[in-house]
């Protein structure tokens, strides 16, 4: 025998469960468990704050089944989904998918793991027992109870991401976080400029903004129109008049200035010739990317089947990545060569970086990849990508069927 | 208790797994995949670092420059100059992964295009 929670109504005894949980079919196509018929009828009159119709009817579901981890998976995890469905798509941006089955089971596990004094399942008796109606229920406790419960659900997820975005994200973002959930937008938050005048939205394709900037240094506005016209074709896939692609007139442009010693003239400012140099990376990034959308890409021949279309466009791709991925080092190179040693705005900066042009770059390649690699442990990101990917996880679709994409299974 | 360090220095090889994975790409070891991983692995690196040279000031990427070019090079120490100068430097450090996976994602699309 089994008791119900003491509550403001008359405790009695009731059938054990196994006694309860045996009945004919045809009992329980009658049978409504009264407690969810009370939550029912609550929402109805709109006095229920955390769960509506469906969340109700999953309860009733898998309280017939008596497993209480089961049930309280099978409701806590589309709560979970519910509270976190505004963040999710924000937060796809970088963990991609928001794994609420882990969230909510881990969750659920620690509150079972905590045992029977646990109030969830202390109320999972209470409602469970009470599926054959037998005793009244009188008053509202066992609702306010219900509702706490899920209170306490919703306070943990919001403890638990806050905590993440706050290390992740750090002061800037912990203003951001409100106590249920966080700022949908908080990871496209601008933040304010530390000086770097480059800017990051002209790397990423915000260069027709910097051509007008340019047009205002003076002696520079030849080069802006060749810029802008450029950045017109990454941007917009407007060609020259001619009917030229404007992003190799600006790599030969730039080519030429760099390799004449009076720079055909141009008196250029650090800033000028860095801008310059990342619009004809942006240029260059264009083009690459362009060779290996599909309708470009050539097959051999005799390439016929799918794996070896599939393994020609995989060369091509990682080809072509490669090289983007150099173009961004190039970049890198530019800006570093132009501070290397005392800081100088004259042009007498450039001459120095074709000087040292190839070691520069060299050294770009190594010192990359240790700076990204290593250093970047020292800032905690390494350990929130952890903590956040098992409570948000990096989650894979299974991928589209019949592609046979390099379909392997992780060992 | 987990390997920190373990997690720290599979950092960018952990990322860029996941950016495979969430296109159906499974991890895997015959050498079509590793040269992928691989590449994309060196599109993060190299994007990270750009742009995050990219928004320092002179000042800032002077001290960087005089690192690179000194005979025993500390990346760490100059990444945690820097970040110690930058209060939303995790932020921002997100968004740049944010906006390498979205571009990888693009570029790599045609791999899973009937």
């Amino acid at each position: 025998m089994s008791e119900v929670p003491k509550s403001s109504t008359e405790i009695r005894k009731v059938p054990s469960k196994s006694e309860l949980l045996t009945r004919t079919s045809r009992e329980v196509g009658l049978y409504r468990n009264k407690n969810i018929e009370v939550l029912l009828s609550k929402l109805e009159t709109g006095t229920l704050d955390n769960f509506d119709g469906e969340l109700v009817k999953l309860l009733e579901a898998t309280l017939k089944e008596g497993n209480y981890k089961k049930t309280l998976l099978a409701v806590v995890v589309p709560y979970f989904e519910r509270l976190t469905g505004a963040v999710a798509p924000t937060i796809t941006g970088i963990w991609g998918g928001f794994r609420i089955a882990d969230a909510g089971k881990e969750f659920a596990d620690s509150y079972v793991k905590e045992d029977v004094v646990n109030k969830g399942r202390r109320l999972l008796d209470f409602l469970m027992l009470n599926e054959t109606g037998l005793f009244d229920v009188e008053g509202d406790d066992w609702i306010e109870t219900l509702q706490g419960w899920f209170n306490e659900v919703k306070i943990w997820l919001a403890e638990r991401t806050n905590k993440v975005v706050r290390q992740f994200g750090g002061a800037l973002v912990e203003g951001m976080a409100s106590s249920v959930g966080f700022t949908a937008g908080w990871i496209s938050y601008p933040f304010a400029a530390v000086g770097g005048y480059l800017g990051t939205s002209f790397l990423v394709g915000g260069g027709i903004g910097v051509a007008r900037e340019m047009k205002k240094s003076s002696g520079f506005e030849q080069i802006a129109e060749y810029v802008e016209r450029s950045e017109r074709m990454v941007n917009e896939d407007v060609r020259s008049e001619d009917g030229t692609d404007p992003r190799h007139d600006l790599i030969v442009l730039h080519g030429r200035i760099a390799e004449d010693p009076n720079r055909l003239g141009h008196k250029l400012k650090n800033e000028d010739w860095l801008r310059l140099s990342a619009a004809v990376r942006n240029a260059r990034v264009s083009i690459l990317r362009e060779k290996t959308q599909v309708p470009e890409i050539i097959m051999s021949k005799e390439v016929r089947d799918v794996l070896g279309r599939q393994a020609e466009l995989i060369d091509r791709l990682v080809e072509s990545g490669g090289e983007i991925a150099n173009e961004d080092l190039v970049m890198a190179t530019e800006i570093i060569s132009q501070y290397d040693g005392a800081l100088d705005r004259d042009t007498s900066a450039v001459e120095r970086r074709f000087i040292n042009y190839n070691s520069a770059y060299a050294k770009t390649i190594r010192y990359s990849q240790a700076f990204v690699r290593e250093g970047i442990r020292g800032t905690g990101i390494p350990l929130v990508v952890k903590t956040v990917g098992k409570l948000l996880n990096i989650s894979s679709r299974l991928g589209v069927p019949g592609t046979g994409i390099l379909r392997r299974n992780k060992k | 208790m987990e390997n920190t360090n373990n997690i720290q220095e599979d950092f960018i090889t952990l990322y860029s797994e996941g950016i495979l994975e969430e296109m159906g790409i499974e991890v895997g070891e015959d050498e079509k995949y590793i040269k992928l991983l691989g590449m994309v692995s060196d599109r993060v690196v190299a994007r990270l670092y750009l742009e995050l040279l990219a928004s320092l000031t002179p000042e800032q990427v002077s001290e960087v420059a005089v690192d690179m070019n000194s005979d025993s090079p500390d990346p760490e120490k100059a990444i945690l100059a820097i970040k110690s100068k930058i209060s939303d430097f995790n932020v921002r450090v997100a968004q740049i992964l944010s906006r390498v996976k979205d571009e990888l994602t693009k570029d790599l699309a045609p791999l899973i295009q009937k």
